[in-house]
Formats: C-alpha cells, structure tokens, sequence
C-alpha cells in the first residue's frame, strides 16, 4: 500500500488540496459550539449549582461563591487518598482564605457514613465547609465516578480542571490555585 | 466515556492504562519492524528506553521550573507520582534531544531509525483516540446520526472513533512492506506526518474547541496540520530528489 501511495506522484498533491478544500468548508459551514452558560461538569463549561446541607444542617449553594476561585473536593471517609489529601486541601485553604479561595469538601454521604465523615473532619481539624450529599443529587450531577475527584473552578463559575483520583498534594493545589487566582475577573 | 474504572478500592485511570497499552505494543511493532529492515533491534530498544526515561524527567523538571516557589515550600512533592505535574512540551523536547544524542554516538542513520520508529507512533496515535474516547477529550459537533455518540448532554459526532478509524488506516499504510528497502530512508515516517496532518484536519472539522477566530469556523489545529502537511510533502519530494 506504502509503495502504491508513493509511486503515484500525484496522490499528495491530491491530498493537499482535499485539506485545502476540507479547511475551507469547515469555515463556511462548521461554527464552533459555544460553552458559554452551559452547566456540565466538564473543563470549559460552567460549573452546575448545587445545593446541600453543611454540618449545621444549613443549606449551602455553590452559586453563592461566584466570584472566588472554588475547589470542589468529593470524598469519603472510607477512601484511603481522600485522606491522605485532606491535610493538603487544610494547608493551601489556611493559605489562601483570605485571597478569595472557597475549599468545598463534598462528602459522598450516600455511601458513607455521616458520623464517621464528621469525626474524621473533627480530628483533621479541617476548617473549610463540608457539605453531606446523602442522597447522591451532587455526585450524578457531577458524574463523579470515582473518590476522591476534584474540580478546580474560575472566578466566573467555569470548570478550568477536573481530576480523577489523588491523593493531590499540597505543590499542585498551590500551583493550580495560584493560575486561577491571578487571572483577572 | 469511562475515565476511570473502579477495581475494588482501586480507581483505575483508563486513558493512562490505554497509553501505557499502546506503548507497550508500539514498541513491538517498531522492534518487529526493525528486525525485517535488518537492523540492530536492541540498539533501536535502547535509544527508546532513554528517550522515554529522559521524558518523563524532562516533563517533571519543566513543571517544576515552570513553579519554583511552590515546590520552594514544598521540596518533596517534586517526588511526586502524580501524572499531573508533568509539562508535555519540556518532556517532548527532551526525549528528542536524548534520542539525537544517543543514534549520533551510535551512529544510527537518522532517517532509517525514524522510520523504524513509525510503526509504533502510529500504534500509540490509535491509543491517543481511544484515551480521549475514554476521557470524553477532543468531543464532536451535536449531530443526529444514526452512528451519532451521547456525551455532555447531546447527540455528537463520535470524533474519537473517527481517529481511531484512521489512525488504523495510517497504521496499515505505514506498516505495510516492512521488507522494502527501495523507497528512501525517511518516507515512511514523512508519510505518516503527512497522513496524520491530513486525518487531524478532516477530523477537527467536527471538533468542538480550537477555533480561530477570524476565519470562521476554522480550527487552529487544521491551520498547523495544514503547514505540518505542506513542509512534510515538501520533504518527501527532497528526499525522493536525493535518491535519483
């Protein structure tokens, strides 16, 4: 096949101007799609709003904290790198409070167990706000499929990254948080 | 899509199982190829080791100099197994480097040693298409067809499977012949480039991101595929030149 294609002289020039052409319809007939407004738990679409209860029992929505730069942490208290992160997520949320970072943890509550989730959170001494999904409503909507998975979300709402898996540590929280702090709103 | 697979209280990443897959039967096809061409098979597997080793180093040294004063509070973190702080460029850049250091002290033939290598980028581009199936990457255009895919809440073309269906295709044109030693050293890899930039624009046409704006709905990746087209037909026809 190799030989054919190359003992035919013309076969690239062809080709050539079948990209050529290709091009040229594209930009006649293939607008891009816009993300823009459109919520999907995906990098490059704005992130979906969701509303659980906190430790308090208050119900807490992710819309309130446009404007910040929000990391959306799901976990489980049975999840060994859920663990092994948190400390990490404690350190750089300690760091950058004050500079309009909002840590969430959203506790897989569903197949969890909501006692043992608030003790873990009381002997990490983790001061960011946890929110309880005991009915799996936040982790269909994010389609999260495995613990722990992060999403790193813009001053204007939209999901810059996702990651599957950790444990994450404290240099690519920092490093992550510090790119979407400094872009301008 | 099916970014992860949970084993028991494993959460396996399967884009990275499929790229370490595709590496894995890259390298026998280059191996293979490089037996029926006649050469030094092991000295083809060394500069690969290297260059892949001098990668992966190459990928985490530019992230880290990319973000010094994180890792300045950090230090043991640059130990890091996470995939993520890796700076693809940098390790790219690297891997060539390792490998033209490597073939000049051993004096492997520069065109003939890519050529060796080409079977196996072609494996590991067919790997590419199927990681972003996996991870859902590189998504199509809404479109209701009959071979139409579901993802992020629309009918889409199925863009992966499009250039996994020519990756395939490339993969068969290139390995073909392996025997051949007629044509000049060179042409299958040019080939390849050439076919590649050509699959990229014929799929970025349904593809969602990289537009440039000006032009309609061109996307930037077809503008490069076109000059990567354009500069490796050119270079055919050199090496074509040089044979006569």
């Amino acid at each position: 096949m190799l030989i054919w294609l190359h003992e035919r002289k013309w076969f690239f020039q062809v080709l050539t101007g079948f990209s050529l052409v290709i091009i040229l319809l594209t930009g006649l007939f293939s607008p891009a799609e816009s993300n823009a407004g459109r919520a999907l738990p995906r990098v490059g679409f704005d992130a979906p709003n969701l509303t659980l209860p906190n430790e308090q029992n208050q119900m807490i929505a992710l819309k309130d904290f446009k404007g910040s730069v929000i990391i959306l942490n799901f976990w489980a208290s049975w999840c060994p790198p859920c663990r092994a992160e948190m400390p990490a997520f404690q350190e750089v949320y300690e760091g950058y409070n004050e500079h309009c970072l909002v840590i969430i943890g959203v506790n897989a509550t569903y197949q969890d167990d909501a006692a043992a989730a608030r003790q873990f959170v009381a002997e990490r001494g983790v001061k960011f706000p946890i929110l309880f999904d005991n009915d799996n409503s936040a982790s269909r909507l994010y389609q999260v499929q495995a613990l722990p998975t992060t999403f790193f979300i813009d001053r204007g709402g939209k999901i810059r990254k996702v990651i599957y898996g950790g444990p994450l540590n404290e240099a690519l929280l920092r490093i992550e948080v510090e790119k979407l702090l400094g872009e301008a709103r | 899509m099916l970014p992860v697979l949970n084993v028991g209280p494993l959460a396996v990443q399967v884009p990275g199982l499929i790229l370490l897959v595709g590496i894995w039967i890259g390298l026998n096809r280059i191996e293979a190829f490089a037996r029926r061409q006649g050469m030094e098979v092991e000295r083809i597997s060394t500069l690969i080791f290297y260059a892949l080793l001098a990668g992966i180093l190459g990928a985490r040294l530019g992230y880290i100099a990319q973000n010094v004063a994180a890792f300045r509070q950090q230090p043991f973190d640059a130990f890091s197994l996470s995939p993520q702080m890796l700076d693809l460029p940098s390790g790219l850049a690297a891997m060539v480097l390792t490998g033209l250091i490597y073939g000049q002290r051993k004096g492997l033939d520069l065109w003939r040693t890519l050529d060796a290598l080409t079977p196996g980028l072609a494996v590991v581009m067919m790997a590419v298409a199927l990681m972003n199936l996996a991870s859902g990457d590189g998504f199509g255009l809404p479109a209701h067809l009959f071979w139409s895919i579901y993802l992020f809440g629309e009918w889409r073309h199925p863009t992966q499977i499009y250039d996994f269906a020519l990756a395939l295709l490339i993969w068969r044109v290139i390995d073909s012949k392996a025997d051949d030693l007629t044509l000049p050293g060179g042409t299958r890899f040019l080939t390849f480039v050439a076919l590649s930039a050509i699959a990229r624009i014929l799929v970025d046409a349904f593809r969602v991101e990289n537009v440039v704006s000006g032009l309609g709905g061109v996307r930037i990746t077809q503008v490069i595929a076109l000059l990567i087209l354009l500069a490796s037909v050119q270079m055919i026809r050199m090496r074509r030149s040089t044979q006569v």
